[in-house]
């Protein structure tokens, strides 16, 4: 018997391909033999095709979702166990390891003090490959920690990053890598973060884990007509509320995160630098992906050669409470809180530069003050080193692992203006500025409602979710609300 | 400086047109998968940057096959790593109103699309996707199985199933 013959039966899925025009060529002759022969499977491609253009016209008019319905469960057939194989470029191809060694013992042999309970910690590494022309000596940092309590001038708990310093340095020095003078008695300074010298505390923390729901608060009492508190604007908080176009390692990198770091004008202080950190964690390989990394602290470690002075962009309530008086005793801000790292984690963080030669003396939005012993801006221990405007380094231990590991991103400042910089950068340097303005903050520059428009405007020129578009349809909204 | 560069930036035409092609339908899409806007906007933000970050000759031509699967996977990510893959059971959503009485007799234009949309919404979540896939998308049941990752056939038989059902539901209306 001839397969054309075979009867067909109105709830074959091949007739509902047939009527939507899906059937190849061979398979579309069978059926529709069939369906010639049949008046009954005729009226059923008939239903079969007005559903099709119902289905078209309904869903076209879809709206979207506005609660929280979730169409996809557990449980659910079709929902898929592994990720397509999209290939990602990782911007930077660091060296796959960073041997760690310990000796106990040796810090006895460096300073003869007794100090139970101290590590030093020698990292061998790898030449950093993306960079070239400075590949061709092996680097040895040398990492000091320091127990806690360790006399007045130890930074508690913050490790002496020594890249830009002679190494290694006596303890007596060693411990004041990080320490913020508080500036001016004014009120002004206790409500943002100041300036700070990069001779006198060239490392600078930022915290791994930054909430985003300021964002949504301030949105929320601008569209209500409200002026929202400063306390309540938190520039890193609004940064990190938006996406950024930052690559995550290759998948299959062991690197947990890749570092986007970009520098260019200030848009509300001409003369000054803005500095963008951009981190970005792997993707998530599998159902079962475990945590990427743990005991992440991220450090920013500035070349005294190049920065006179620098301020981190919000981040501030999670400092005050370790901040000593003003004016008062010189006291060094906790390292920020060791966070982790999960598949698909992203930060944004925004450093404000004074670049050595300006004067910041004169500058009243950029007032560094100077200790009172201040010791001359240290000389970098390698010149190759010297054009760098700094290095941020990520330090992690993997999941069930003891090893600490870290890896170093180097910035070179290229002089670039605000409108030559990436639109990301210009969108960041744009919500900050809107922070600025609703903080009213000291340093907000040139700052104000319009131009943030302009600089958003700069950056919203890739705007594929919207996000861009939202913010500037909320900062037009807050012009007609705030000065 | 250190910025990331894309091979898609210097030929920034091919790129804009897609997502002034593309960008409604993926957010519509997205929408749906992950069950609210601000999650949307960012799974189609990741979906274009990857997008950005691939050879033009690789996804040219069907660029819009491309967005769709990478979407829906990053929509899975971010579901999976919140947790609500499990929020609720299979076929829970049906129960909640299934027994709910039409209003109106004869259905105008308008009723009957959201009568429609109604049905639809009761579907199984696979049919429902496979559904929007073929008749808000546009795509042929090959480039659905390429984006789900389902045999042809697997979603011809989907596809069948909802249809066959939303005959059904939909003859059964009150007019």
């Amino acid at each position: 018997m001839n397969e054309h013959d075979l009867p067909l039966s109105s709830d074959d899925p091949r007739l509902t391909a047939y009527a939507f025009g899906e059937l190849d060529e061979a398979e579309r002759q069978v059926i529709e033999a069939a369906v010639q022969r049949d008046p009954a499977l005729q009226a059923a491609v008939r239903d079969l095709r007005a559903l099709g253009g119902g289905l078209t016209s309904a869903l076209g008019e879809e709206p979207l979702p506005t609660v929280d319905s979730l169409p996809y469960s557990a449980t659910s057939p079709g929902v898929p166990p592994v990720r397509p194989a999209v290939p990602d470029r990782s911007e930077f191809d660091l060296p796959k390891s960073a041997r760690l060694l310990r000796f106990p013992g040796l810090y006895y042999v460096l300073t003869g003090a007794a100090a139970a309970g101290f590590a030093l910690l020698v990292a061998v590494r790898d030449p950093i490959t993306s960079s070239g022309n400075r590949n061709a000596v092996r680097r040895y940092e040398v990492r000091l920690s320091l127990p806690p309590g360790d006399g007045a001038q130890a930074g508690r708990g913050s490790s002496a990053a020594s890249r830009y310093g002679s190494v290694p340095r006596p303890v007596a020095s060693a411990g004041v890598d990080v320490r913020v003078r508080a500036g001016d008695a004014g009120i002004a300074d206790r409500r943002d973060n100041p300036f700070v010298l990069a001779a006198e505390a060239p490392v600078s923390t930022f915290a791994v884990d930054v909430g985003t729901e300021a964002y949504a608060e301030i949105r929320r009492l601008l569209q209500a007509g409200q002026t929202p508190p400063f306390e309540t604007v938190r520039i890193e908080e609004l940064v990190n509320h938006f996406p950024y176009r930052y690559e995550a390692p290759a998948r299959g990198a062991i690197e947990p995160v890749a570092a986007h770091l970009e520098v260019a004008a200030a848009p509300w202080a001409e003369r000054h630098r803005l500095v963008r950190i951009g981190l970005q964690g792997r993707e998530l390989a599998q159902r079962s992906d475990p945590v990427l990394a743990e005991d992440v602290r991220f450090e920013v470690e500035f070349n005294p050669a190049q920065v006179a002075g620098y301020r981190l962009l919000g981040y501030e309530q999670r400092r005050t409470d370790d901040q000593g008086a003003p004016g008062g005793a010189s006291t060094a801000p906790a390292p920020a809180e060791a966070g982790r790292i999960e598949a698909g984690y992203r930060v944004t963080a925004l450093y404000e530069i004074v670049p050595v030669g300006e004067d910041t003396r004169t500058d009243a939005s950029a007032r560094v003050d100077p200790l009172k012993y201040s010791r001359p801006a240290a000389q970098p221990a390698d010149t190759a080193r010297a054009n760098e405007l700094l290095t941020v380094t990520v330090r992690y231990r993997e999941p069930e692992s003891e090893a600490s590991r870290h890896l170093s991103f180097p910035l070179v400042d290229g002089g670039a203006a605000f409108e030559a910089a990436s639109p990301d950068f210009q969108f960041a340097a744009a919500v900050a500025g809107f922070g600025l303005v609703l903080r009213d903050s000291p340093h907000r520059g040139t700052a104000s409602l319009p131009t943030v428009v302009r600089w958003a405007e700069l950056g919203a020129v890739f705007d594929p979710g919207g996000h861009r578009a939202d913010f500037l349809a909320l900062v037009r909204r807050a012009e007609t609300l705030v000065r | 400086m250190i910025t990331p560069t894309s091979p898609h930036e210097s030929a920034g035409a091919f790129v804009e047109t897609a997502v002034a092609q593309h960008q409604a339908s993926l957010l519509r899409y997205a929408a749906r998968l992950v069950g609210d806007l601000d999650r949307a906007r960012d799974v189609v933000q990741d979906t274009f940057v990857k997008f950005m970050a691939q050879p033009r000759e690789t996804v040219e031509g069907h660029e819009a096959e491309w967005l769709f699967t990478v979407c829906r996977h990053r929509a899975f990510d971010v579901l999976r790593k919140e947790g609500r893959m499990s929020h609720f059971a299979d076929g829970e959503a049906e129960r909640v109103s299934s027994s709910e009485p039409r209003p109106g007799l004869g259905l105008e234009q308008k009723e009957t699309q959201s009568a429609l949309l109604d049905l639809i919404h009761r579907l199984p979540p696979n049919q429902q996707e496979v559904i929007r896939l073929k008749f808000q998308s546009g795509f042929s049941y090959k480039e659905i199985s390429r984006i789900t990752a389902l045999s042809v056939s697997n979603v011809g038989f989907l596809i069948h199933t909802a249809v066959t059902r939303l005959r059904r539901d939909f003859a059964a209306l009150p007019r």
